[in-house]
């Protein structure tokens, strides 16, 4: 039964996820997009693969050393967990550009603003993972710095 | 006049700017992406200045070296392919960096004004710089595939230079 007294409800397209359609110039720029996004989410899948390949090959041979021969083994474990943590980051990195062209291929083919709005979270995941990545490697960049400065001038002033 | 029979209106804040095929939702995702894009261009920008940088003293070092006596014929070309190579990279990363600043600049636009346009530019924005990308991907790619040919042809061209001695 229709209730007479209800509030006017407003039929807002876009509080809820979209329904509607995206432009045609979008989905051109879009397209442009996906072979490459696809070619450098693959490569990085790659390099991910190899990556963890050469983190086990390491980690067998460090714990092999450390087996052998006690503590000589340490640096190589440490090696490998360093490539593992880079394989983490390629694989991930990759994974965020194949579901960014998925996206946009789904974008292509219905022009849906749904597959627009699923491109555009995968592309912020990758650019916000890119930026966390970068910001690690500027701080560990200027720790090194320092380290390189302080380190020599405290050991000459040990010496004194 | 006030009309007193008028609809009644709904003060949605996002009906606003979204519209034409835009959503919140993708204001809202360009609005948290735009940060990181800045970022990242930033530190590319900064990258290519110090390569321009690089590339100017081996190519400066080279010619000093040559007007010394120390380096002539070889030593000076290696010295300017080298520079060469380092132009070239610095080139890409300020392409790479000035698209991706004009993707951050677009977004921005877009979040400010909600139109359709706007939002058609920070994606062809973003489209450039995935071609650079993927065309720096596709030199190098081939650049590895070549060395590793080489790597593997030098030592049989080398024997075989060897018995022709």
């Amino acid at each position: 039964m229709q209730n007479h007294y209800a509030p006017p409800g407003a039929t807002v397209a876009d509080v809820n996820r979209a329904s509607g359609s995206v432009s045609q110039d979008m989905v051109e720029a879009m397209r442009g997009t996906k072979p490459w996004v696809l070619l450098i989410g693959v490569l990085l899948f790659v390099f991910a693969v190899l990556m963890i390949i050469a983190t086990v090959a390491i980690f067998a041979g460090g714990a092999f050393a450390l087996a052998a021969s006690g503590m000589e083994g340490a640096p190589m474990m440490a090696i490998a967990i360093f490539y593992g943590l880079f394989a983490l980051i390629y694989f991930f990195l990759g994974l965020y550009l194949l579901k960014y062209n998925a996206a946009i291929g789904r974008l292509v083919k219905g022009g849906q603003a749904s597959d627009m709005e699923d491109a555009l979270t995968a592309q912020r995941k990758f650019w916000r993972l890119s930026g966390v990545i970068t910001l690690i490697f500027i701080v560990l960049f200027v720790v090194g710095i320092l380290a390189a400065i302080l380190i020599p001038l405290l050991t000459m002033g040990g010496q004194f | 006049m006030q009309n007193h029979y008028a609809p009644p209106r709904a003060a949605v804040a996002d009906v606003s700017k979204a519209g034409r095929g835009i959503t919140d939702t993708m204001l809202v995702q360009l609005r948290a992406t735009r940060p990181w894009v800045l970022l990242v261009a930033v530190v590319l920008i900064i990258f290519a200045v110090f390569m321009l940088l690089g590339t100017a003293g081996i190519i400066l070092a080279g010619v000093a070296m040559s007007m010394g006596g120390e380096a002539a014929g070889a030593p000076m070309a290696i010295f300017l392919v080298i520079g060469a190579i380092y132009g070239v990279g610095a080139i890409t990363y300020m392409l790479m960096g000035i698209y991706l600043a004009k993707y951050s600049s677009a977004i921005s636009t877009a979040v400010m004004t909600g139109h359709a346009q706007d939002m058609t530019q920070a994606l062809e924005q973003q489209r450039k710089f995935w071609k650079v990308a993927g065309i720096v991907t596709l030199i190098m790619l081939l650049i590895t595939v070549v060395w590793m040919g080489v790597l593997i042809a030098m030592p049989e061209m080398m024997a075989g230079f060897n018995q022709m001695q």
